[in-house]
């Protein structure tokens, strides 16, 4: 049987045609690799456009928390109860156990 | 090998000409290699121009020029799979799905006196691709590979990326399938 089976794969080795190609293949094949080459030209421009934008989002939202995280001047806590008027400071300087 | 290294340098680096010059020299061998591992002679000339595009946008990837031909082997093989496997979605029928009587009238057109030389290819064919459905499509192209295409062990583990060992125990088990598929078909009435 193995005999018979080689025969059959013998066989069909020389069923099968030998094909050279089309005159078409060549223009056919380069019009595969261009369109190809477009798509990947394309998704290329839109990698480049997306982290183009995405590093100008990332430089925009650093200087907005920047900006937002930064003390503002003359606004310390310090200063905020030296500034204050209704006298706590002295009361609880005064008071230090909060009793009457 | 039938190109110079020097070509496939060029083509690596991107010398359209360079690569015109391989596909001049190998369409014939890699038409010829497509043809018989998906048996339909109507989808040959595409297979092998995906064979080439793959090529074309993986040159970069070839390491040396010494190993461009299992490279491109491995592009054909690795393209008839695909291509098998689209096939199959299709939901072709194999042989081994026939009923008994249309296995019968397989082997009557066989042995028909009155049919072309064409028709027996035909028939030849058809009863090779069915035959070879009792095995997963990476054992057909593997088997096909190695009984029909002629090629080494050594060849096919430079194309599989396996050990000689795991190629002979695939292709042995692959071959065992087979032949108990052969043998369940009538493998004393083959296609004359």
């Amino acid at each position: 049987m193995e005999g018979k089976l080689d025969a059959l794969l013998g066989k069909y080795r020389a069923a099968c045609p030998e094909p050279e190609g089309s005159i078409g293949f060549m223009p056919a094949l380069w019009q595969r690799i261009d369109a190809q080459r477009r798509v990947l030209r394309q998704a290329k421009g839109w990698t480049s456009a997306t982290v183009t934008f995405a590093a100008v989002l990332c430089l925009v939202l650093a200087l907005m928390i920047s900006l937002q995280s930064a003390p503002r001047r003359g606004f310390w806590y310090v200063e905020a109860l030296d500034g204050d008027d209704d006298g706590v400071v002295e009361t609880t300087y005064q008071n230090p156990g909060g009793r009457p | 090998m039938l190109v110079e290294p020097e070509v496939i340098e060029r083509a690596r680096s991107g010398d359209d000409a360079a690569f015109n010059e391989i596909v001049r020299l190998y369409r014939k061998r890699i038409l010829g290699t497509v043809s018989r591992l998906i048996g339909r002679p109507e989808d040959v000339e595409d297979v092998g121009q995906e064979v080439f595009l793959r090529l074309y946008y993986s040159m970069e990837q070839l390491r040396t020029p010494d190993m461009f031909e299992p490279w491109l082997y491995r592009l054909t093989v690795n393209a008839a799979y695909d291509y098998l496997r689209k096939r199959k979605r299709k939901k072709e029928s194999r042989l081994s799905d026939l009923s008994e009587a249309q296995v019968t009238g397989a082997d009557a057109v066989a042995g028909s006196a009155a049919k072309t030389e064409e028709d027996r290819k035909g028939t030849i064919r058809e009863f090779v691709q069915k035959l070879l459905g009792s095995v997963s499509e990476e054992d057909r192209l593997l088997l096909l590979m190695k009984e029909v295409e002629g090629l080494s062990i050594k060849d096919l583990e430079k194309i599989y990326g396996i050990n000689e060992n795991a190629v002979k125990v695939r292709l042995f088990r692959a071959r065992q399938r087979v032949l108990k598929a052969f043998e369940k078909q009538g493998g004393d009435r083959p296609p004359a």
